[in-house]
């Protein structure tokens, strides 16, 4: 038997809303990513051939799972476009669905199971879901048609699983919470446990002055500070820093947050540096880092790729300091005609810059041949020194709102006086979305370097 | 990169093979722009496919929007995976039908 999970992500904008821009299926309920459980409940049920097809980008998905082999299964993905129905994308992937019995397994829910029973009754349990097709978990059996697909069936109560849809911030902390403190044997939980319901990940440091009171689960990377207090029913999550004389009890700490010092955590879900009600839903925004706020994981341009851009800017600017002077009094002229500045969106905050801009008379034979030469660049080398824009990066884009859009579309943007799009010498801007998000998925030392060469190149002799 | 065209119920299979990249893009379109007086429906079989880059997505984009206007649709089928990377970063899965298997993708047309 294969196993096809379609991870749709449709109306879940409440995780949106709360966990920003975290793939709902990697949502973490008692910090394993709900498609773990997804991928647990196969491997016991022996399902070794699995599928996960969304109809976002599986780029998180695929890093998180990898090939599978760690859960001992073998993991494929797919993309289906975002409106694509159950049925549609079993067509779509119906070379993997046509030879076998499929479990099919799609939409957001919590799938409750208890693993004890699984491996029990594993034959029974396939039969009952074979027999008992629901929308969200069915098993399209060999030679089937995608017609006979259940879309519609809701699941009803049985004694092997539970289909349980989680449709709010509070729905999904009072699961948490239950896993945790009732139910944390049903599953396979990471972290070691050297005593029932207390799970420990890897390297976490805390002083002798800190109480932690069971049930708890504490994840990988945890710094707890002097005289922490880790209250029954605690989530602490990867990559976490509590400071000292902080209480947390029957509370969620997300991965990759920072809890300030002296503070009281209670039935909360602390997210970055939003704190959330658990009863409630209610959420505020800290501004202040010192209290909670996110440990970062942005973009790093590397110190010495930073360096190396401002090196390569100076020894422009020292190169092109006399040319650009000398030709500097015929841009003036040239500017009282055409303008010769432009607005320019400097970062993603879409900070704003007029700079100098020859874009409004590249036709003109003059401009032409400053261009030859890249002298049109040496204004914006000063803004390299000052970090404001690297030597290689996104194109620079001027104020419009077409820009607008796509700089917001773009995971990061990070301009540059020499960006990939120009080194593709195309001659117009179409696709400019996919160049870009080409480029911030494909860039490195060297492929700058080339882009960098490549254009002065370009520009020299054509 | 080797173009291979073969007609099959009034679809269009193009295999495309080998790199498709900003050295033949160009050519790509071309050849693609020959095609359509055959057809309007395609399947492109991206499995022999080694590498794509912007460019050669950008020319894919460009060949579908075209054939759009002639009510015609471009499905992919039997993509690597590299290929796929680009097209799941670029976002580009968005606009095309892709399939795991050419025959599929041949008889979707008449499904619709």
């Amino acid at each position: 038997m294969k196993c096809l999970i379609f991870a749709r992500i449709n109306n879940l904008t409440w995780i949106e809303e709360y966990f920003d821009k975290t793939n709902p299926y990697l949502l973490k309920f008692v910090n394993k990513p709900l498609l773990e459980y997804f991928i647990d409940f196969c491997s016991t049920l022996q399902i070794s051939d699995i599928k996960i097809v969304s109809n976002v980008a599986t780029t998180d998905i695929k890093d998180y799972f990898k090939d599978g082999k760690k859960w001992g299964v073998e993991i494929d993905y797919n993309i289906a476009k975002p409106e694509d129905t159950l049925k549609k994308v079993i067509l779509k992937n119906y070379s993997f669905c046509k030879d076998n019995d499929v479990l099919i397994i799609s939409d957001f829910f919590f799938l409750e199971y208890d693993i004890t029973l699984l491996t029990k009754k594993k034959e029974e349990i396939i039969n009952y879901i074979k027999l008992n097709k629901t929308k969200y978990l069915q098993i399209m059996e060999r030679g089937s048609s995608v017609k006979e697909i259940e879309l519609e069936m809701l699941p009803s109560e049985n004694d092997y699983y539970n289909v349980n849809l989680i449709s709010n911030v509070m729905d999904y902390f009072k699961l948490s919470i239950d896993i945790l403190e009732n139910r944390c044997c049903h599953y396979v939980l990471p972290g070691y446990s050297s005593e029932p319901r207390t799970y420990l990940g890897m390297n976490v440091t805390y002083p002798k002055s800190v109480t932690i009171d069971t049930p708890v689960m504490i994840g990988n990377n945890v710094r707890l500070g002097e005289m922490v207090g880790i209250g029954k029913n605690s989530i602490i999550g990867d990559n976490i820093i509590i400071e000292a004389l902080s209480n947390v009890s029957n509370s969620i700490v997300y991965s990759d947050s920072f809890v300030g010092s002296d503070l009281e955590i209670d039935n909360k879900i602390i997210y970055h540096n939003k704190l959330i009600s658990g009863k409630t839903g209610e959420v505020i925004i800290m501004s202040d880092d010192y209290l909670i706020s996110s440990i970062s994981k942005d973009r790093e341009i590397g110190k010495i790729q930073q360096t190396f851009h401002i090196i390569v800017a100076l020894i422009q600017i020292l190169i092109q300091t006399i040319p650009f002077i000398l030709v500097s009094p015929f841009l003036l002229l040239i500017h009282k005609k055409y303008n010769l500045t432009q607005k320019y969106y400097l970062s993603k905050n879409r900070s704003i810059k007029r700079m100098f801009s020859v874009d409004n008379a590249r036709k003109h034979p003059f401009i032409k041949f400053i261009k030859k030469f890249s002298l049109d660049k040496y204004p914006y080398l000063f803004y390299v020194i000052s970090g404001k824009l690297l030597l290689v990066g996104n194109k620079l884009y001027t104020m419009t709102s077409k820009h607008k859009k796509l700089i917001t579309n773009l995971p990061y943007y990070t301009p540059g006086v020499y960006s990939y799009w120009e080194s593709l010498n195309q001659g117009f801007n179409s696709e400019e979305e996919i160049h870009e998000l080409y480029y911030i998925n494909n860039n490195s030392f060297w492929s700058n370097l080339y882009i960098y060469c490549k254009i002065t190149f370009l520009r020299l002799f054509w | 990169m080797e173009l291979n065209f073969e007609m099959r119920d009034n679809v269009g299979i193009l295999k495309v093979s080998g790199r498709l990249d900003a050295y033949n893009s160009t050519e790509f379109k071309e050849n693609f722009t020959k095609y359509t007086e055959q057809t309007v429906n395609f399947v492109l079989d991206l499995s022999s496919l080694d590498f794509l880059d912007s460019t050669g997505l950008g020319s894919l984009v460009a060949c579908l929007k075209a054939i759009s206007e002639k009510d015609g649709d471009i499905r992919i089928a039997n993509m690597s995976e590299k290929p796929r990377m680009v097209f799941e970063i670029t976002r580009a899965y968005k606009i095309f039908e892709i399939y795991d298997d050419v025959d599929v993708a041949v008889m979707s047309y008449e499904a619709d």
